[in-house]
This record gives structure tokens, C-alpha cells and sequence, in this order.
């Protein structure tokens, strides 16, 4: 085995994993639209920390004030021949009230086919965030847990899957535009932050030491549809 | 990508004993000089196309009396060739007393001097050849042991279960890795598709369960490279009667004779060969 080798083979499978921050942890206003993309990735050893530049482009639909759809495609996986989907919804069913946050929770799915062996696979995924809104341009904070779900009772070579349940906690900051045109997400995710990383073939670097590894990742959207809202 | 896993360095001549092998370097004592090691070309096809390339092997000892003698045939690890990987020859040439017997290792397509472009099947065919070498010089399978490291111990897995022509008498296998598909899975947790990254299998895991000769398994504890959970599934699937381990405390990937101590190492090795 060589780094060369390393380089591209995870470079491949972070193409179709833990490529991109939360969709929408505040929902959109009712009938906007928006399209955007992200771009990051787990932080690896490369010559120094580097994240995975990985990218995704994405589009979210206020179906109403507190619930607004999204998918986007993964473009990386698509480099590497790979259709990999992700969609879901994000709700708000917490406001803001002095020192209580807004809280949303986002249930999605993230699906890769994989056309050389024309099979697919899915995970469940729950995003459950708080967020406070500040400033005349209601930006905001947030924190909050990501959770993956593998279905598979088995792994490769026919052992049993260690982790049904990842999670994965996260803190993040949008910026807004003038008029909330356009806004920028900047995340840190803590990704499976209670695994060993010791056995990973990849150089993890991360916050958290020996464990799991953090990922960084910013993204851009912008409004194109009920822009007066 | 897949291409990527057989990155290999080229040469135009091989210089062994005289190769600046810098920290992979042993001890004096462990010297080889050039009258004895022999540079061996062979023809390695592929079996798809029908192509043959000259790949490149030395063996240390006497091709002479390979007929009687004991020898080891060496699969190196990856991206390296004949050079860098002679001090190792040397360690294995000192199991015993010095030339008592031989050890032959080659390089694949496309490292040091060997024609072409290396690839999964191409591991196995290029051991093959070497096999089909040391069966020309009149060697006898039940005084050949193999012994491969890291990406050397794919093809020598295979040929250890699937070559029934030549039954080699033991298998050393140093810091294998499981398969592809574990290497991914264990470093992303989820069960994603190996297909969707790569089409390499590398199965040891998988072909170690149909051999059956005795087994020696070496491997550092600290290998942040290929982890030791990969040996340890190898080692738990072994489709035979005797194994044996050797978990090297503080061994990281490709220094276990160093950190073993290179007697240490020697011994253990002339331990499991002669039992």
C-alpha cells in the first residue's frame, strides 16, 4: 500500500460520506426557494490539517413558515461514478423566546447508487438543532447532533456492524445578506467524536485526539423565488 | 484510482549491497555480498491479454543447490523495489548460518526494473512466475515457505490457497490488510459499497480461510497504516491447524524486525520454520 493509493481511496469515500454541514437548520419562509452548495470535509493529515474538499449543490423550498423541504446532490460521488441523493425536511417547533432558542429537527435520507455494481443503499438520517437569531439581519448560531443510522446487521468480511447508531454533534454560524439574498454556513462537525480512530485506514486529525474526527465545512445559498418575503 | 494502489518506483539497475538503504539499513553482520545473490529475469503473462513482460527477482543463495536446499520466496510490500527492500533479504538470507539456504523475492510490474503496469491479478501472476522459476531450478515445494508483507501478502495468500501444484510448506504473512472493503468500511463506520470507491477486493480475509499449511502472522500493535484489527481477521478466518502470532508491541508498519530487535526477530522466524 502506498499514500498515493491512501490519497485517492479516501479522498473516494469521504465522496460519498460526510461530505456535507446541516441543509437548513432555520427553515425558510413559506414558497421561497433557494439553490446552494457546500463545500468540506473530515480534517485529514495531508502535509498539515487539511479538510477533504468535498461538494454537494443543494435546493430548499419553504412549504411553510416553519417547514421547508430539501435534496441536494452529492458532486463529488458523481465524480466517482456514484448517483448519491440526499432529502428531507427541516421543522421548527421551538421559537425564540429570550434565553430559549429555536428549535428544528430534520429528518432525511442520504441514498448512493453505485452504477459498476447497480446497487444502492440508504441511511436514515435526524438533525436535531437549536439556534438563536441575532442582529437586524436575524443571523444566527447554532449547535446541535447529527445522527446516522446503518441499517446493515454486517460489514465487511461478515462481521457484525459495530455501530448502528453515529452521532454526531455540530456547532454553526450563518451570515445573512442584505434583505436575506444570500447566506453563508460555516460548521464544525464532531464526527463519531466516542469511536476509536486508531484502526481507520485514513490520518484523521481531530479535536477530539484518538477519537472519531472533525469535520469543516462552509456553504453558500441563495434566494431565487418569493425574493420580497 | 485503482491504478494508484501500484504505484511503483522505476529503476535502471539494481545496486543491492550497494543501495544507500538509509533507516532501513541493518547491521553489518547481516551483510550479503554480491557473489552471493543472483539477478533473475522471468517472462510474467497476463493471463487476460496474453502479454508477457520481464519482470526482475535476485535470489540469495546458490541456485545450484536449490534442489536441496530450504527457501523462502519474498512478496515485498508496495511502492518500493529490490533495493529498498534487500535489507530485509539479508535479515531472512541470517535465519540460519548464512546461504545454508536461499530467498527469493521479485519485483511486480512496473517497480525497479520489471516491464509494464502492476494491478490486482497482476500481483499474482508476476508470484507466479516466480513460483514456476523456483519449480525450473528444481525446488521442492514441501522446503519453500512464503512469506509476504503488507501488499505482498495478497498475492501470497492467493497462491498459498489456490495454486495446488505447489503447496508451499509454511506461510508468513506481516501486516496484511484485510480487504478493501474492510479498510473502508472501518475508517467511515457506515457500510458503504466498496464498488462505489474502487473495483480492488484485496480479500485475504476471505482466500486465508482456504489455506491450510501452518501459519505465521506478524504485526505491529502501533501499524497506523493497516491496522492490526485487519491481521486479526485474517488471523481469526485461517482455514488450518497450526497458527501462530507474533503482536509486535510498539511495531508500527514495516519495522517490526527493528523494533523486535533483529535477532529477536531472526530467532522467531527460525523458530517457526524449523518446527
Amino acid at each position: 500500500m502506498n499514500r498515493p493509493f491512501a490519497l485517492a481511496l479516501f479522498a473516494s469515500i469521504f465522496g460519498v460520506t460526510s461530505c456535507a454541514p446541516s441543509r437548513f437548520v432555520e427553515p425558510l419562509e413559506k414558497d421561497e426557494l433557494t439553490v446552494g452548495f457546500s463545500l468540506g470535509g473530515p480534517v485529514i493529515e495531508f502535509n498539515g490539517p487539511i479538510p477533504m474538499p468535498m461538494t454537494s449543490v443543494e435546493v430548499g423550498y419553504g412549504l411553510d413558515t416553519n417547514l421547508t423541504v430539501f435534496g441536494a446532490i452529492h458532486t463529488t460521488a458523481a465524480y466517482f461514478g456514484n448517483i448519491q441523493l440526499d432529502a428531507g425536511v427541516t421543522y421548527k417547533f421551538l421559537d425564540q423566546n429570550k434565553f430559549i432558542p429555536n428549535v428544528s429537527i430534520s429528518p432525511s435520507i442520504n441514498f448512493m447508487y453505485t452504477l459498476d455494481d447497480r446497487s444502492g443503499k440508504l441511511w436514515p438520517i435526524l438533525d436535531l438543532n437549536a439556534y438563536w437569531n441575532y442582529g437586524n439581519r436575524t443571523n444566527y448560531w447554532y449547535a446541535g447532533v447529527n445522527n446516522y443510522f446503518e441499517l446493515s446487521k454486517t460489514m465487511a468480511n461478515d462481521q457484525p456492524q459495530a455501530h448502528h447508531w453515529i452521532f454526531n454533534p455540530q456547532i454553526g454560524h450563518v451570515i445573512k445578506g442584505k434583505n436575506d439574498r444570500w447566506q453563508l454556513t460555516t460548521e464544525f462537525k464532531f464526527l463519531a467524536p466516542y469511536i476509536k480512530n486508531w484502526d481507520a485506514f485514513v490520518p484523521y486529525k481531530s479535536l477530539t485526539g484518538g477519537y472519531g474526527a472533525t469535520g469543516f465545512y462552509i456553504g453558500c445559498r441563495w434566494k431565487i423565488g418569493n425574493q420580497d418575503n | 484510482m485503482d491504478s494508484l494502489a501500484f504505484y511503483g518506483e522505476k529503476l535502471d539497475a539494481y545496486e543491492f549491497e550497494n543501495y544507500a538503504a538509509g533507516n532501513e539499513a541493518v547491521p553489518d553482520e547481516y551483510a550479503v555480498t554480491a557473489a552471493n545473490r543472483t539477478l533473475v529475469s522471468m517472462q510474467s503473462i497476463d493471463e487476460k491479454t496474453g502479454e508477457s513482460y520481464t519482470i526482475y527477482g535476485v535470489y540469495i543463495g546458490d541456485v545450484s543447490t536449490i534442489a536441496t536446499d530450504t527457501v523462502i520466496l519474498y512478496a515485498h510490500g508496495q511502492a518500493a523495489h529490490l533495493d529498498a527492500y534487500w535489507p530485509r533479504a539479508t535479515l531472512l538470507a541470517s535465519i540460519t548460518e548464512q546461504y545454508n539456504y536461499g530467498v527469493f523475492m521479485m519485483d511486480y510490474r512496473g517497480f525497479g526494473m520489471s516491464e509494464g503496469a502492476s494491478s490486482e491479478s497482476g500481483l499474482i501472476e508476476d508470484v507466479n512466475a516466480s513460483i514456476d522459476w523456483l519449480i525450473d531450478q528444481g525446488a521442492a515445494a514441501e522446503r519453500t515457505m512464503y512469506y509476504g508483507f503488507s501488499l505482498g501478502c495478497i498475492p501470497i495468500i492467493d497462491r498459498a490457497a489456490n495454486r495446488a501444484d505447489f503447496q508451499p510448506a509454511k506461510v508468513i504473512i506481516e501486516a496484511p490488510l484485510a480487504s478493501v472493503a474492510n479498510l473502508t468500511q472501518r475508517s467511515l463506520i457506515l457500510n458503504v459499497n466498496p464498488k462505489s470507491i474502487t473495483n480492488l477486493e484485496f480479500e485475504n480475509a476471505e482466500k486465508i480461510k482456504d489455506v491450510y499449511m501452518p501459519l505465521l502472522w506478524l504485526h505491529g500493535i502501533d501499524d497506523d497504516y493497516i491496522a492490526i484489527q485487519n491481521g486479526e481477521l485474517i488471523y481469526e478466518n485461517y482455514g488450518g491447524v497450526y497458527k501462530d502470532a507474533e503482536r509486535v508491541v510498539g511495531g508500527h508498519h514495516g519495522d517490526i524486525p527493528a523494533t523486535m530487535g533483529y535477532e529477536n526477530y531472526i530467532t522467531r522466524l527460525r523458530n517457526f520454520i524449523e518446527l
